[in-house]
């Protein structure tokens, strides 16, 4: 048994610029070292087997520790109040209530819209031969599907935009310590915005996910006015950010791999297999991150308590050890021991309803268009934060009809 | 109450077998089996609960 002082771990800087351009070979020299690595905020679990022993692991639970109050004591504290970190009963509770607007036959009845909104959004860019990917096809999609499934007015939908896209920093510790007062600022607006639009669905309900939640708090469930905040608060953004992270992510895998492309053409009902392998391959999400809870030990590794590990999944996803030639994208693989949508308790609630939206998209797309080419530079957030695409500029060949 | 746990989705999250020790398990597979398809009436609840918990989607009940 070793504690972890004694243990030469390998360091992945995930701020340096050679983990900026290749976060996956950054990942792979040191897995091959060994199956735990070092990060700027505690300690990385690399392995595949690894990962899903973590978090399962009753001693280590998804946390935002790395939050620390000198940050924004504001920030911190909601950090705490948040779905993810709530305790066993009273998550059981609240995620129940989520869940429960997003059962199968809810999600397959959005089916029909969800194809009129991509079809559309295809037909205003078809004949140019030409698109921005992110700007004019995954950015608006999400949204447009989503804001009237929670129940936010269309008009809002900028103003959301950017308060989601500064909600998601909190998963980001470097981000969060250079841009915290912004970052605060824009919590604030959010927040405030969020208490009037539940206000406004008290007074006038309507069909949306917001509405039920208010449905079911007046029923009697034990749900205070603050869970209902927090939980609008977090469904919004998971809503609208991390899909449309993800859809950049996996179009750009597929533009860059035309064979692959083509044989979605071919077959638009592979779309749910390159969703899941789009996933695998190019995770739009950088950590999730746990907190050891108590003294504990795994493997020969004695981990203190507070010693905060993270779940890379573009290391896990890419393990040998669980999938060969781990570094091709490929149809025919099972890709679903990826880790992007978490794992166990915390797993992410709304993962059917996201693989439904990127199999729609990606079937619509491969009906539509022949082939595509990167026409000019992809550019995204930093890979340190979850790598969003910014823009994927690109030349097509319609299919002819 | 019936319950049945769709293999090819179960990814062994593990969530049943914690929420209704009774009626899910997690197999030799790493995945869900269900050890009492008909569910006895005292653990109705908590193999709703289940069901909604399940980060698949993998549980599907029906009455009788």
């Amino acid at each position: 048994m070793t504690t972890l002082a004694d243990r030469e771990l390998p360091v992945i800087d995930l701020l340096s610029p050679e983990y900026e351009a290749d976060p996956y070979g950054a990942f792979r020299a040191a897995r091959e070292r060994s199956w735990l690595g070092r990060v700027g905020s505690g300690y990385a679990v690399l392995g595949n087997a690894d990962a899903r022993a973590i978090m399962r692991h009753p001693d280590f639970r998804v946390s935002f520790a790395y939050v620390d109050p000198d940050i924004s004591a504001y920030l911190y504290e909601r950090s705490k109040s948040g779905l993810m970190a709530a305790s066993a009963d009273r998550h059981r509770r609240l995620r129940g209530v989520a869940v429960r607007a997003l059962r199968p036959r809810v999600m397959d009845s959005m089916r029909p819209p969800m194809q009129a909104i991509i079809g559309g959004l295809i037909d205003a860019v078809i004949d140019r031969g030409e698109c921005d990917i992110v700007r004019d096809l995954t950015d608006p999609f999400p949204a447009r599907v989503m804001m009237p499934v929670l129940g936010v007015p269309a008009e809002d939908v900028p103003r959301i935009d950017k308060w989601a896209t500064d909600g998601v920093a909190i998963f980001d510790v470097s981000r969060l310590r250079a841009q915290a007062a912004q970052i605060e600022a824009s919590g604030r607006e959010f927040e405030a915005y969020t208490r009037e639009l539940i206000q406004v669905h008290r007074a006038d309900p309507g069909p949306d996910l917001i509405s039920e939640l208010i449905r079911v708090q007046e029923e009697g469930e034990k749900l205070s006015e603050d869970e209902l905040l927090m939980l609008v608060m977090s469904l919004i953004p998971a809503a609208l950010d991390t899909t449309r992270g993800q859809l950049g992510m996996t179009l750009e895998s597929l533009v860059r791999e035309p064979r692959q492309w083509a044989r979605l053409v071919t077959d638009p009902d592979l779309a749910p297999r390159a969703v899941e392998e789009g996933l695998r391959y190019s995770p739009a999400i950088s950590g999730i991150m746990h907190e050891v809870v108590r003294d504990t030990e795994y493997k020969d590794v004695r981990f203190p308590a507070g010693t905060i590990v993270g779940v890379y999944p573009r290391s896990v996803n890419r393990d040998p050890d669980v999938f060969t030639n781990p570094d091709a994208f490929d149809l025919d693989r099972d890709s679903t021991a990826h880790f992007t949508f978490g794992f166990g308790p915390h797993a992410c609630l709304g993962a059917q309803l996201a693989r439904i939206e990127m199999a729609e998209v990606l079937a619509a797309l491969a009906r539509r268009i022949e082939s595509w080419e990167l026409a000019g530079e992809v550019t995204h957030q930093p890979m340190s934060s979850n790598g969003n695409r910014l823009s994927l500029p690109v030349t097509f060949t319609a299919v002819r009809r | 109450m019936k319950a049945r746990v769709d293999r090819a989705r179960c990814r062994g999250h593990a969530q049943c077998a914690l929420i209704a020790e009774k009626v899910f398990a997690v197999g030799d597979d790493d995945r869900a089996v269900v050890r009492t398809e008909v569910v006895p009436p005292e653990y109705e609840g908590a193999v709703e609960d289940a069901v909604l918990m399940c980060p698949e989607a993998a549980i599907e009940t029906d009455a009788g």
